[in-house]
This record gives C-alpha cells, sequence and structure tokens, in this order.
C-alpha cells in the first residue's frame, strides 16, 4: 500500500483562497509546523507535561484549514503512549459565511471523548471558541495570545456536575525551526 | 505542495489501517486511491443536472482515520473559468466501542457541514443523520467493486415511508502510473508486490532488549518497481539501499550503500514467508539479511554473516521495525 498521489495532491493548497479576506482569516497564523509544551490538568488536580506538535495546512483549494495535533510527538510514541488522553487528531477549521464565524472540528480517534465541535471568533489579540466535547460536555476553547512565532491555548470544559468551568489543557506552542 | 503542507501530509497519512483494527478499516480502506465519474444532483422541483467529478481517498491519523477529496467538476475536465460546485472532504473515523464510523462532511464551496454515522449494511454502506427540520438524510455507498462503485443520497421527511433521491455518483477507479505493473504476467506481478510489507516510516528497536536503533523510511518509487530504504542508526550510521525484482533473472535484489564506503550487493526472493536475500562480499565473507513481517504489522529483520562459506553464523543485526 501506498499514498495515493491524487489525495495528497487534491487536498493542500500553497495559498489562501481569494474568497476569504484578512479578516476572516484569523487561523493563518497557524499554518506550519509548532513544537508544543502540552500541560494536562486531570479533575482530581494531577498535573501532566508532555510534549507535542502540531502542522497546519491551507486545503480545499485555500478555503479551510487542517492540522495534525500531535501529543506525544511521534518521535517519543515508541515509548508508549499514555492511557487517557492520546492525541493522534485533526482540526478542520472552515468559515461558515452564515455565521461569519469559523467552525472548528476536532477528531481524535485517539481517544474520542477528547473530540469536539466548535465555533470560533476573534477576540482582542486571540481566538476565542465554545463548543461541546463528542459526549456533549460543553467547552470553551481560546488563544488569548498569538505572537507570530508563539500561541499560548487554553481549553476548558464544564462538567455535568461541577458549575465552574475547569482547565484541562494548556498548550505553549513555539514555531519549529 | 509547499514545505509547510510536506510536514503535514507526512503526519496526516499513513499507508495503511492501524493494526488493532486493519479489517474494520476496510471498511471505507477498499476506496482509497483515485476516482472518476459523473454526479448527477436532483432537485425537489425535478430539475437535475449532470457534472463530471473526482474522488480521491487515503489512510489517515495513524491509519485510524480515512479522508477523502470530493471534487466536482473533475478539475482536468472544465472549461476556461468554470468555477467548483463542489470541494470537500470527508474525515470517517471508525469507534470501535460502537462498532461504527463517526463521519464528518466539510464542503465550504457549498457550506455544506454534516455530521453523521455509518455503518456496513449488507454489502454496503449506509451513512444517516437528520437535517435542522428533522429530515432523515440518508448517503450510501452500493454496488461496490474493485474498481467502481455507486452513491447515492435520499432524503425522507415521513419517516422513511417514502424517499426522494438528491443526488447520486457513478465512480470508476483511475487507472494509476502504477498500475502498469498490475498489467504485467501473473508470476511477475505478484513477486513485484512481495516486499511491499517493508514500505513505510519506522522506528527499528532490538527485539531482545528493546534498545532504539535508528530510524527507516522505505518508499516506493519509480512507478512501483523500486523499494528505498533510507537508515539513519541511533549511533549515528547511515544507509541506503534500492531493492528490486530484477525480472530477468526473476530474482529480489538489494544494493545496499553506507557512509562508511560499505557496498553490499544481494540476491534472493521469498522463502519461508520472509524476504531472504544473500551476498559474498569481496573478502569472501557470506551476509545473509532476511525480512519477516510481523502478525502486528511490524517487521523483524535479521542479518547473519559467516566467514567460512556458510558452516556457521553470527548475528551482525537484529532489528524490529515499528510504524511511527
Amino acid at each position: 500500500m501506498t499514498i495515493p498521489h491524487g489525495f495528497i495532491e487534491a487536498l493542500p493548497s500553497p495559498q489562501r483562497s481569494p474568497a476569504l479576506s484578512d479578516e476572516e482569516d484569523i487561523f493563518g497564523f497557524l499554518i506550519g509546523s509548532w513544537d508544543l509544551d502540552a500541560v494536562l490538568y486531570s479533575a482530581s488536580g494531577e498535573i501532566q507535561k508532555i510534549r507535542g506538535e502540531l502542522h497546519a495546512s491551507r486545503v480545499l483549494e485555500g478555503r479551510a484549514i487542517q492540522d495534525l495535533f500531535i501529543f506525544p510527538r511521534r518521535a517519543d510514541r515508541a515509548a508508549g503512549v499514555p492511557e487517557h488522553g492520546d492525541r493522534y487528531a485533526t482540526t478542520i477549521r472552515t468559515f461558515d459565511r452564515a455565521l461569519k464565524a469559523w467552525r472548528v472540528t476536532f477528531i481524535n480517534p485517539a481517544a474520542d471523548e477528547t473530540s469536539a465541535q466548535l465555533i470560533a471568533r476573534d477576540e482582542g489579540n486571540g481566538i476565542a471558541m465554545e463548543g461541546k466535547l463528542s459526549g456533549g460536555t460543553p467547552v470553551r476553547w481560546a488563544y488569548p495570545a498569538i505572537a507570530a512565532d508563539a500561541f499560548h491555548y487554553i481549553a476548558e470544559k464544564l462538567e455535568s456536575d461541577s458549575k465552574a468551568w475547569q482547565l484541562y489543557l494548556e498548550l505553549f506552542g513555539k514555531r519549529s525551526a | 505542495m509547499g514545505s509547510d503542507s510536506l510536514s503535514y501530509i507526512d503526519a496526516l497519512c499513513a499507508i495503511g489501517p492501524a493494526g488493532d483494527r486493519a479489517g474494520k478499516m476496510m471498511l471505507y480502506g477498499q476506496f482509497v486511491g483515485a476516482w472518476d465519474g459523473t454526479v448527477t444532483v436532483y432537485r425537489a422541483n425535478g430539475e437535475q443536472s449532470q457534472s463530471t467529478c473526482e474522488v480521491h481517498f487515503g489512510w489517515a491519523l495513524a491509519g485510524r482515520a480515512i479522508q477523502d477529496v470530493w471534487i466536482a467538476p473533475s478539475r482536468h475536465e472544465r472549461a476556461a473559468g468554470e468555477g467548483d460546485r463542489m470541494y470537500g472532504t470527508t474525515l470517517r473515523m471508525y469507534d470501535p466501542q460502537r462498532d461504527e464510523w463517526q463521519i464528518v462532511w466539510t464542503d465550504p464551496v457549498r457550506q455544506a457541514f454534516n455530521q453523521m454515522i455509518g455503518r456496513k449494511v449488507g454489502n454496503g454502506i449506509v451513512q444517516e443523520y437528520r437535517d435542522g427540520e428533522g429530515t432523515i438524510c440518508q448517503w450510501s455507498f452500493t454496488d461496490i467493486e474493485a474498481d467502481s462503485f455507486h452513491w447515492m443520497s435520499r432524503e425522507s421527511t415521513d419517516e422513511r415511508k417514502s424517499w426522494r433521491i438528491t443526488s447520486e455518483f457513478h465512480l470508476k477507479r483511475r487507472k494509476r502510473p502504477e498500475d502498469r505493473v498490475d498489467t504485467e504476467t501473473d508470476a511477475n506481478s505478484a513477486q513485484l508486490r512481495a516486499f511491499d510489507f517493508w514500505q513505510g516510516t519506522w522506528r527499528v528497536t532490538d527485539p531482545g532488549t528493546g534498545k532504539e536503533l535508528g530510524l527507516s523510511r522505505v518508499d516506493s518509487i519509480l512507478g512501483g518497481r523500486v523499494l528505498h530504504e533510507q537508515w539513519s542508526g541511533a549511533d549515528g550510521y547511515r544507509g541506503e539501499s534500492f531493492n528490486i525484482f530484477n525480472k530477468d533473472r526473476q530474482c529480489w535484489h538489494q544494493s545496499w550503500v553506507s557512509d562508511n564506503g560499505t557496498l553490499l550487493l544481494l540476491d534472493g526472493g521469498v522463502k519461508d514467508g520472509a524476504m531472504d536475500l544473500e551476498g559474498t562480499a569481496p573478502d569472501g565473507e557470506r551476509h545473509r539479511i532476511r525480512w519477516t513481517p510481523q502478525t502486528d504489522g511490524g517487521v523483524l529483520q535479521e542479518w547473519d554473516a559467516s566467514s567460512d562459506g556458510g558452516q556457521k553464523w553470527q548475528q551482525r543485526f537484529a532489528g524490529l521495525y515499528r510504524r511511527r
């Protein structure tokens, strides 16, 4: 079996579609490769740190953005992957003209309970997202700070038995050399 | 593709299904490759429109998902200035707990965002969701053959009593340059594919101790006739090889070269379920390397050498290949 040439030729696009304006292109900063320091917070207060990687490209004639979101990194996976919360996942981001916002679909077959669908809007210098995990738990994600070569990301959820939003994942991304 | 796309593609694509669900993955895995055909759209007012189309399926997410791209009209059959009517992608993820597929379809052109569940039904596949008005929308793959299939979408507003067909695709598998090798004599084409199990990007460890020995990448090149191996040892040793089924001599051959000046020429073929290649170095030392596919999708490589003409063999290298 090989990787079909037609698929990798039809999917990624080198540039943004003219259908997307500068103002609408809020996720354009992600294009490229990033090294991640991920911090996972469990409900019981444990903190776990894992290194990860993120690779984003424009796809579908530059009308959408897809990324690969992986932790532990592929280089570290031979040593094993965590029993819970492994990520070998992808995100598809598409601008919804009716909503005037981005639809963010996060798909993680390595641990489907982390899969989520959200709506994203720009907010100040960052991006705010609201949606639900695959099991229905409300989540809010944010890139509160985006610089040219670094970003900070936080993910919070609201469990049904809780009144307070709980931080469950934090990422510190640095553009790969 | 730009350089940004290369690392994305490398992380996205897999060359086959994940080992722990390989059989189930073939429900959609059978479509991996390129397809051409026609799409017909049936509107509620009775009008219909037809267009050419192309569809591309690939393995994704370490072999746990399949992603595809549906394009209409076909890019190579457009009139000057003709735009996209459809340019969307599906992510299909198998859920082992529920034994069903989670499917997400996104088409920015038509602003379609659909989520649905897919299941094997008979020899076909049925995917279903309810839209905002409660209409049952059903997308199905039927008449699935090795090189053709039919796809249809229909909807029911009366809880399945009646259905209205909304569109259908008729698709045929595209003949790729790689397919040339399949049209040769049966004996040759089986031989040509005999080492394909070694293709991939690998992490290689000592089968005894688990110690990391290096990274390997084996690509199918030159229209599927040659396997190109690139080895990068944890100790800094680097080497590459070309592997080919030599049809004139009817045997497999490997030429291995390395950064310490080694040239190793090996001949052989499949023996006892392994690729078994052997050769004699200029100093008379015999080398024998075997690659044995493992049931979990890995490959065991064993390299033995003999300096007494093959009476006593000593292991030079043993490495267990695991997909990265």
